[in-house]
């Protein structure tokens, strides 16, 4: 992948991380985000 | 334990977050140990941190200079994360080599908008399996200078 969808990719995954009570995605959210940054096909499991 | 890490970019001792959480060492093992069960950190044989997502606890492949901190990234995209996770930084400065032909690759990374660069990410193992060795993943989950690069 290109360095502008790696970065997408980066930008919010972590989001809440530092913060007490952070929860992690399930999922289907993960593929959600993942989608959302331009990710597609089986490597990804979607 | 994201504090720490954060703040001084290495990993909290046990003893240090028994300090800090006002429990016994035991207490703080068994609670780490979970959480690596868990996936949420991973633990070398000694029960040290190795890795807190984005942080690593030692060198992957990049390291990710700010203002106050010197950080080894986890891999390409946990690199890429920090800016975006550390309060105040701005823009970091993530520098690695392309693993095929050790060409240097350095680049301004802030939360605004990408950096520019020709360079491609490829990461090894599918999403899927990435847990199963998450060190071996995020060791293989890296930038090179070109597609070239990434086929030799």
């Amino acid at each position: 992948m290109d360095l502008a969808t790696l970065w997408k990719l980066a930008a919010h995954w972590y989001d809440g991380r530092l913060d007490r009570g952070y929860a992690r995605r399930e999922p289907g959210q993960a593929q959600d985000y993942l989608r959302s940054v331009g990710l597609s096909g089986p490597f990804w499991g979607l | 334990m994201y504090r720490v890490f954060a703040e001084t970019g290495r990993a909290p001792q046990v003893s240090e977050l028994s300090r800090d959480l006002g429990a016994d060492v035991p207490a703080v093992a068994a609670g780490l140990e979970e959480l690596a069960r868990t996936r949420h950190l991973v633990l070398d044989e000694a029960g040290r941190i190795v890795m807190a997502h984005p942080f690593s606890a030692g060198p992957l492949g990049f390291s990710v200079m700010g203002t106050r901190a010197l950080w080894w990234g986890g891999c390409a995209w946990d690199s890429f994360a920090l800016p975006h996770l550390l309060p105040g930084e701005g823009e970091v400065l993530v520098a690695t080599r392309c693993p095929s032909c050790g060409s240097p690759h350095a680049w301004n990374v802030g939360s605004r908008c990408p950096p520019d660069g020709g360079q491609v990410a490829h990461f090894l193992v599918p999403a899927a399996r990435m847990w199963d060795d998450v060190v071996h993943t995020c060791r293989n989950q890296r930038l090179f200078c070109s597609g070239t690069c990434v086929d030799q």
